[in-house]
């Protein structure tokens, strides 16, 4: 199981942008209609759910005197007070999805030397490998066995 | 491929370390499937309890390395050798299947080139702040960052606790491997590098016991967090090298290390530095968009009200999740002290 953190931050926002990708792009092979009508559902809510949040959000800043300066640097030109929804929606999106592709670029510039750096290099066999080799374990040490004292019942291993 | 060739093509290996309070649950739900394999190898890894006795009289295959493997991977790939049909399943000794788990799993592999399936993960138990906050994250993750993944063709893990497998390109990559932390990643990008297709099946439901206490969370969380650090740092050219997945697995990595300074670092300071508490509110802004496809999920399951009540549980499991991947990018890939102590504990 993945040991990320399923939220919205920078992964929450791309997924979204995947899903309406994969609706826009309709069925294919593994995913059936149903499949993409729930995912229709699911995405169409969140992004109703988004524009909620943001609403809430900007009424309870415009309330909060504390925040005045912290509005004022999340959207620049509003005055406190009429700090509303679309202010932040505005100020917050451009970022969110820059840095997302800005992270996806970047990944694919270093495919992309890595690559050339791969084609520099003179072939040691005229016949191509009909899959690529399994990359080499980096110089990690052997796993020591350790099992836990059972203080569950339930202790196992996933 | 016919039910009956399907019946008849798979294995189910069953690692097991001191499991007698679980394992005949989950033989009974292997045994009890609509599509049941033709061979269930439970691994005895020299428990000092009575979990061989109790697969025995299930009437499966057991088997005992002469000693402790020390891990589920060692476990597993000991097993691999003795499988003779083309498809074998690794199924946690804790875990138990939906009546047509198996052969649902089964219809991902329609193609030679697909070598891997996994199914939905559901929480057996939900009982405490614990696994009520993963039975929220395992709603979300597996209603709508997985089938999105499938869709791209590229789920980035085939669950350790329950996923398929053609036996001839498991055993081209050597088994499961005890190089890292997470095996069931480890295998997945070993997969994908030598060119094979991994599947995401959502009508195939399986349900591990998760951790209920902290000390049982923290156990797994740093497994986890280890692993994916370990596997990024062993797999970042061949990941590189596969589309879609190099953005996954990115967007994964970056989210998750700054979001968790986000958590613990930046919201506290900027609650402080602009004495306003009402920030702290940021730690939940995205409940209302977490709730939509939990809850989704949930009604089609009739789980609505478990659902809701579990979804105050996610933000403490968050902040841990947190603290533990940091430790782990901190500890893996800044100092370069890799986690080599496989601690049991889910």
């Amino acid at each position: 199981m993945i040991a990320g953190l399923p939220g919205t931050g920078l992964g929450g926002l791309f997924y979204l942008a995947a899903a309406l990708v994969m609706i826009l792009r309709g069925k294919n092979a593994r995913t059936s209609w149903q499949t993409l009508a729930r995912m229709s559902a699911i995405t169409f809510g969140i992004l109703a759910a988004l524009w909620l949040t943001y609403w809430v959000l900007g009424e309870l800043l415009a309330r909060s005197a504390n925040l005045a300066d912290a509005s004022a640097i999340l959207a620049p030109g509003q005055s406190p007070g009429v700090f509303q929804l679309p202010s932040i929606f505005i100020a917050t999106l451009p970022v969110q999805l820059a840095s997302i592709g800005l992270l996806l670029l970047g990944v694919e510039l270093i495919h992309l030397w890595l690559k050339s750096q791969q084609g520099k290099k003179k072939p040691e066999s005229i016949v191509a490998p009909q899959h690529p080799a399994v990359p080499d374990a980096p110089a990690f040490a052997p796993i020591e066995r350790v099992w836990a004292p059972r203080d569950d019942a339930s202790v196992t291993r996933k | 491929m016919s039910k009956m060739l399907e019946a008849n093509s798979l294995t189910v290996i069953v690692p097991a370390y001191n499991e007698q309070a679980n394992i005949a649950d989950t033989l009974h739900s292997l045994q009890a499937q609509t599509t049941p394999p033709a061979t269930i190898i439970v691994v005895d890894d020299c428990s000092t309890d009575e979990t061989g006795a109790l697969a025995r009289a299930r009437g499966v295959t057991v088997i005992r390395p002469p000693k402790n493997t020390g891990s589920k991977a060692g476990a597993q790939t000991f097993a691999l050798s003795a499988v003779r049909t083309p498809l074998v399943m690794a199924l946690d000794a804790d875990t138990i299947l939906a009546p047509d788990a198996i052969e649902k799993i089964l219809t991902a592999f329609d193609t030679p080139d697909v070598a891997a399936a996994c199914g939905l993960v559901l929480p057996r138990y939900v009982r405490t702040i614990w696994e009520r906050g993963r039975y929220v994250e395992y709603l979300l993750a597996f209603s709508f960052y997985k089938p999105i993944q499938n869709y791209f063709e590229k789920p980035m893990i085939a669950s350790g606790c329950f996923s398929a497998y053609r036996t001839d390109a498991l055993r081209e990559v050597g088994g499961w491997s005890a190089r890292t932390l997470a095996e069931d990643m480890d295998l997945t990008w070993t997969l994908y590098g030598r060119g094979y297709r991994v599947r995401f099946v959502a009508d195939a439901v399986c349900y591990p016991i998760e951790p209920s206490s902290l000390p049982l969370m923290r156990k797994q969380l740093r497994r986890w967090s280890h692993g994916f650090a370990q596997n990024v740092q062993l797999h970042w050219r061949t990941v590189l090298d596969v589309p879609m997945l190099r953005w996954f697995v990115a967007v994964a990595f970056v989210d998750a290390t700054f979001s968790s300074l986000y958590y613990l670092l930046l919201l506290p300071l900027l609650a402080v530095a602009f004495a306003a508490p009402l920030l702290l509110l940021l730690y939940a802004i995205d409940v209302t968009m977490i709730l939509v496809p939990v809850l989704y999920q949930a009604a089609s399951r009739g789980e609505t009200l478990r659902a809701l009540a579990s979804v105050p549980s996610f933000l403490p499991l968050r902040l841990v999740n947190s603290f533990y991947f940091l430790e782990a990018v901190w500890s893996e890939l800044l100092r370069g002290r890799s986690l080599r102590v496989y601690e049991k504990g889910h």
